[in-house]
């Protein structure tokens, strides 16, 4: 009994890593028709990633994702705006509007990339989001190919290393969690 | 089958049962589980409620011509790059009739944590010399929430009311489990309001 409680005590923290690092997925980095910011990042730390990617040529353009969020502004507007202070002309980035959840987004982006003939794009989101997002790009907008290039795990994004401990990560980790589940069930609409 | 394997499904099919009931329990006790508005004369009116699905900016603009308060703080994070709510809130609320000079902007952090948010929150009103505010929040507060941030307030002498508009209220809990946001806006509540109580910081 005591040495069950002993492996268990140490085990589990293991476990719970190992179980968050499942979250993440990094595809080589290989060039592209386009790549993809997805949404929800107030800090717009994903947008910058795929600045960085658009400016050293993996992709001509980049696609940056956003919803009305209070009266006149619509978070993708603002995103663009970053997008173009980091350097990338404004004429290479297109705004998805209602994209409230990642369905919605692959829906989206299937929808824009069918219209300019493009076949291929890399996905740029936070890590512990990451394996999910490619997972429903994959099967929502499955005649396209999609390569998933999240963010790096360093603070202040989320970190898969006793991720418990942390009040954040605690919060993204759990809610990723659920929204396997529901992503898995086939989705709420 | 052998007495073993019976008892092994017979735990089993409790278990199970035991998760159905809790499930079932949840889903039906859920409109119990959150508080209802609770509007009272306030020096201000904190206004936390800004989203564009919510019509918070509506209910702030009755309440100010109601005379329920006299000054309006319009409080957010950022929602995208040097992009805050609150500043747009400001803009519509003057649309809406509130004097301008009676709303007033605060900028806080971007976290899910509670406990770091109310210090900023009470920073401010100490600073307006408010001694009573009337809060108003996303209608998915509950009322453990009302009474956590209630006592926050009361500790520093600020006497805090919450509330919502009771239309977003019923539009959040009409067939919420159908809807992603609904669904997904009532677990990070709830899961929010748990979390904080494991973090010291957070409480």
């Amino acid at each position: 009994m005591g040495a069950a409680a002993v492996t268990l005590y140490f085990l589990t923290p293991l476990a719970l890593t190992a179980a968050a690092r499942r979250l993440m997925l990094t595809d080589p980095l290989v060039p592209a028709d386009v790549v993809i910011a997805l949404g929800g990042d107030a800090r717009c730390m994903r947008e910058r990633g795929a600045a960085d990617l658009y400016k050293r040529g993996f992709a001509p353009r980049v696609i940056v994702s956003g919803v009305p969020c209070a009266w006149g502004i619509h978070t993708g507007d603002a995103a663009k705006r970053y997008v173009t202070s980091l350097g990338v002309p404004p004429d290479d980035i297109l705004v998805l509007r209602k994209s409230w959840n990642t369905r919605l987004e692959a829906i989206d982006v299937a929808g824009v990339m069918r219209q300019n003939g493009w076949h291929s794009a890399i996905i740029v989101t936070s890590p512990f989001h990451s394996r999910r997002a490619l997972y429903t790009f994959r099967r929502y907008a499955s005649e396209f190919t999609f390569y998933s290039a999240p963010l790096p795990t360093e603070p202040p994004e989320w970190q898969p290393e006793r991720w418990w401990s942390r009040r954040g990560d605690m919060g993204f980790t759990v809610r990723e969690f659920f929204a396997w589940i529901n992503t898995l069930v086939g989705g709420l609409r | 089958m052998n007495e073993r394997k019976k008892r092994v499904l017979r735990r089993a099919l409790i278990t199970l049962a035991g998760l159905i009931l809790f499930l079932v329990g949840l889903f039906l006790s859920l409109p119990l589980l959150f508080a209802p508005p609770d509007v009272a004369p306030a020096d201000v009116i904190m206004h936390l409620a800004i989203e564009a699905r919510l019509h918070g900016d509506e209910y702030v603009a009755r309440l100010y011509a109601e005379g329920v308060a006299r000054k309006v703080i319009c409080a957010s994070s950022q929602a995208s790059w040097e992009v805050y709510p609150a500043d747009y809130a400001r803009a519509h609320l003057i649309e809406l009739g509130v004097r301008a000079d009676d709303i007033s902007v605060l900028h806080f952090p971007i976290t899910d944590c509670g406990g770091e948010v109310m210090p900023v929150l009470i920073s401010r009103l100490k600073e307006q010399g408010a001694k009573s505010v009337l809060l108003v929040v996303d209608p998915t507060v509950t009322r453990f929430g009302r009474w956590r941030t209630r006592s926050r307030f009361q500790e520093a002498g600020i006497n805090a009311t919450i509330t919502f508009a009771s239309e977003d209220r019923r539009a959040m809990l009409d067939r919420w489990w159908r809807t992603h946001w609904k669904a997904q806006r009532i677990v990070l509540t709830l899961m929010n309001s748990s979390l904080d109580l494991l973090y010291a910081p957070c409480r």
